[in-house]
């Protein structure tokens, strides 16, 4: 039995490289899958919690996110094919138009 | 008498219509108006005239008053509007009714254009109606309200004009000027009511006679202020601007406000409150001193004015000191008497250079004018006669015994140097007039054309002629019994009247050398060095105006710039000068960048959470 703090270092580090990810590249591919792995760092923690409090719980609520994280990267890689289709760029700074 | 009220409401309303509709009617429609209004106030003072006379009853010492309604009343201080009618009041009235009748019915035929008549008309007749309020009235209170009602109407006069900015500037000036005057007094009426708890005129003269010491010092401090406030009001020398600045408006308006309404006015006051300035004698020496130096100023003004307009204002304020000397002698019977007469020489001098003016084409220069006796000798006449009375013509015109009679009391009464100071006065205002005189009417003529005068506007100048004539000097007066009366010791008057006549002499003589001619020797006095000197300073009314600059309007105008940039809104400033200020610095971090968002907000739940941990 792996004990919990271990996951949740596992999961934290997880998450942390994800953040990084996300907030360094600006490769719209590199954001989606660093999304993808703060998604799975927060699902280990989840899985880890439900094992070390013996409940189901956890293990239906990574599904759910696992679901949730799926239809977000169809969503993300759709956007991205457009946006590629249309601008042939695939950095997301050139394509801020946002302005406060 | 029941028909008192009326010579307030009557010029009132014609006030009121000519203001309403004055633009919109014709000319001969107003100058019907303007005519028939004072000459329906010149039958009602007739009617109040004789009733007066028929009432004689023994015991009441002819006061008439009557109650109209209770203005306002605050604790137990009750203001009441009621009218009051004895003899001081009634011989000011008709004195006024009089006079406004002769320069109105001038004006009719001086003023051309339908503008200024309407405007002349209908302030004239807030000022008649504000005077008559002031005269009638029997509490200080409603006095006040008249004061100012000749202050306001008197500012609409001299501003007739007002769409020149030369004009409404100066009219603002001696608005001011007057202002001034109607702050002191309201500042005595305060002073009075608080220290004798009425404000009754009556009651203040009766009161004030047992309550308060002879010579004390509130005696002194209220004396102080009314007599400041008249000063103000009849253009005494150091508050001569609004006097001065009449002459930016028409003629007959000159006449109206220099030989009626500011004189009178205060005139009127000094002699309605007189027993109250009796009481206390300091105030009589600061009178003649100011009213010496008055005369000087003025007199000498009025010596190298050229403009025939303002020569004669000066010569005018001149006149007025002279009431001021009188009054300093407390001899009010004498003062009454010469205020009539200084009405009608003033009026006189006026009336002839007006036409005079009008018929130069509107030149007021007296050295562009010249020779002009063989062609006008009507004229010429009137000048001469405003002349004589002036330099007290002896035996003939009336301001000859007026004169000596203020001279003779003020010798008499141990004011040796006042009374040098009146005879030099005479002196000068001869010597000022006998210049405008015979450069205007002798020297060489450089007019060529002329244009008409109506005959009727001789009218005026006629009555007023024979009135300064010594036929109307000795017309008993209604006042016994209301203003205290000084005998006079006329034993040795002789001696004076010969003394007066020799100044007279000697007077028209110099006047005689100097300026019949046009000859060298006036240009040899006046190119010395001191001639220069003295000519320049007179010249520029003894540069009074940049001393008025100096002390009043520079000081003004330099807090007026200080205060301009607020000083306690600095604090609101600086604010948002910070905030501007941060606002700067912090801009960038709003970029629009996610990413960045993302950061920051990351590094804040970061940061949030180590302070949770280590804390």
């Amino acid at each position: 039995m792996i004990p919990l703090m271990h996951s949740l270092i596992f999961a934290t580090t997880l998450f942390v490289i994800g953040l990084f990810g996300a907030l360094i590249r600006r490769n719209f591919l590199f954001l989606l899958l660093s999304l993808m792995v703060m998604i799975n760092g927060a699902v280990i923690a989840l899985v880890a919690a439900g094992a070390y409090w013996q409940q189901a719980d956890g293990q239906i609520i990574s599904t759910l996110a696992l679901g949730t994280a799926l239809a977000e990267s169809c969503i993300g890689l759709g956007l991205l094919m457009r946006i590629f289709h249309r601008r042939k760029i695939v950095n997301i700074d050139e394509l801020s138009e946002m302005k406060g | 008498m029941n028909l008192l009220y009326l010579t307030i409401v009557v010029p009132l309303l014609s006030f009121l219509i000519l203001v309403c509709f004055g633009r919109s009617i014709r000319k001969e429609s107003i100058v019907v108006i303007g005519i028939s209004t004072i000459g329906l106030l010149c039958l009602l003072m007739l009617f109040v005239l004789i009733d007066y006379h028929t009432n004689v009853i023994p015991d009441t010492s002819l006061i008439y008053s009557r109650f109209l309604w209770e203005w306002f009343s605050v604790g137990t201080a009750k203001v009441s509007v009621s009218l009051q009618l004895d003899g001081l009041s009634l011989v000011f009235l008709i004195v006024i009714s009089f006079f406004s009748l002769l320069i109105y019915f001038f004006a009719a035929c001086y003023l051309k254009s339908s503008n200024d008549i309407y405007t002349f008309f209908a302030y004239s007749n807030l000022l008649i109606s504000s005077l008559f309020l002031l005269i009638l009235a029997d509490n200080l209170f409603v006095l006040y309200v008249g004061w100012q009602g000749v202050s306001i109407s008197s500012y609409l006069l001299i501003g007739i004009y007002y769409q020149k900015r030369k004009i409404s500037l100066p009219a603002i000036k001696a608005f001011i000027a007057m202002s001034v005057s109607d702050a002191f007094l309201l500042l005595g009426i305060l002073l009075t009511y608080n220290e004798l708890n009425t404000l009754n005129i009556q009651d203040i003269l009766a009161l004030a006679n047992k309550n308060l010491a002879i010579d004390s010092e509130i005696v002194f401090w209220i004396s102080i202020i009314f007599f400041v406030s008249v000063m103000g009001k009849a253009g005494l020398f150091p508050f001569h601007t609004s006097f001065s600045e009449t002459v930016l408006a028409p003629m007959p308006v000159i006449t109206l406000l220099q030989s009626l309404a500011m004189v009178l006015s205060s005139g009127y006051f000094v002699l309605r409150l007189s027993p109250l300035f009796t009481m206390s004698s300091d105030i009589f020496a600061i009178m003649g001193i100011i009213s010496a130096m008055a005369l000087i100023f003025s007199n000498c003004i009025s010596l190298v004015q050229n403009d025939i307009k303002s020569l004669v204002t000066y010569i005018n304020l001149g006149q007025i000191s002279y009431i001021f000397f009188v009054f300093s002698i407390h001899d009010w019977v004498l003062s009454l008497n010469f205020m009539i007469s200084y009405s009608v020489t003033s009026a006189l001098l006026l009336v002839s250079s007006s036409i005079l003016i009008k018929v130069c084409n509107g030149e007021q220069n007296i050295y562009k004018l010249g020779g002009l006796y063989r062609s006008y000798p009507v004229i010429y006449i009137a000048f001469l006669l405003s002349a004589a009375s002036l330099c007290a013509m002896p035996w003939v015109m009336s301001a000859f015994y007026t004169k000596g009679d203020i001279i003779w009391s003020l010798m008499m009464n141990n004011k040796m140097g006042l009374g040098t100071i009146a005879l030099v006065g005479i002196l000068l205002s001869t010597l000022s007039i006998l210049r405008l005189i015979f450069i205007v009417f002798h020297h060489k003529q450089k007019l060529t054309h002329f244009s008409s005068v109506s005959k009727l506007s001789y009218i005026p100048l006629a009555v007023l002629a024979i009135m300064s004539t010594a036929i109307f000097i000795y017309i008993p007066l209604p006042i016994q019994g209301i203003i205290p009366e000084l005998n006079l010791d006329t034993e040795n008057q002789l001696i004076l009247q010969l003394l007066l006549t020799a100044v007279t002499v000697l007077g028209i003589l110099i006047a005689c050398i100097l300026f019949f001619d046009s000859n060298s020797e006036i240009n040899e006095i006046i190119n010395t060095p001191i001639g220069r000197m003295l000519f320049k300073l007179w010249h520029k009314k003894w540069r009074f105006d940049q001393l008025l600059k100096l002390l009043f309007v520079r000081p003004y105008r330099y807090l007026a710039e200080l205060v301009k940039k607020d000083p306690l809104s600095r604090w609101n400033q600086l604010v948002i000068w910070g905030i501007k200020k941060i606002n700067f610095q912090i801009e960038f971090l709003e970029n629009g960048r996610l990413r960045w968002y993302m950061m920051s907000m990351v590094g804040g739940s970061i940061i949030i959470l180590l302070l949770l941990i280590l804390i």
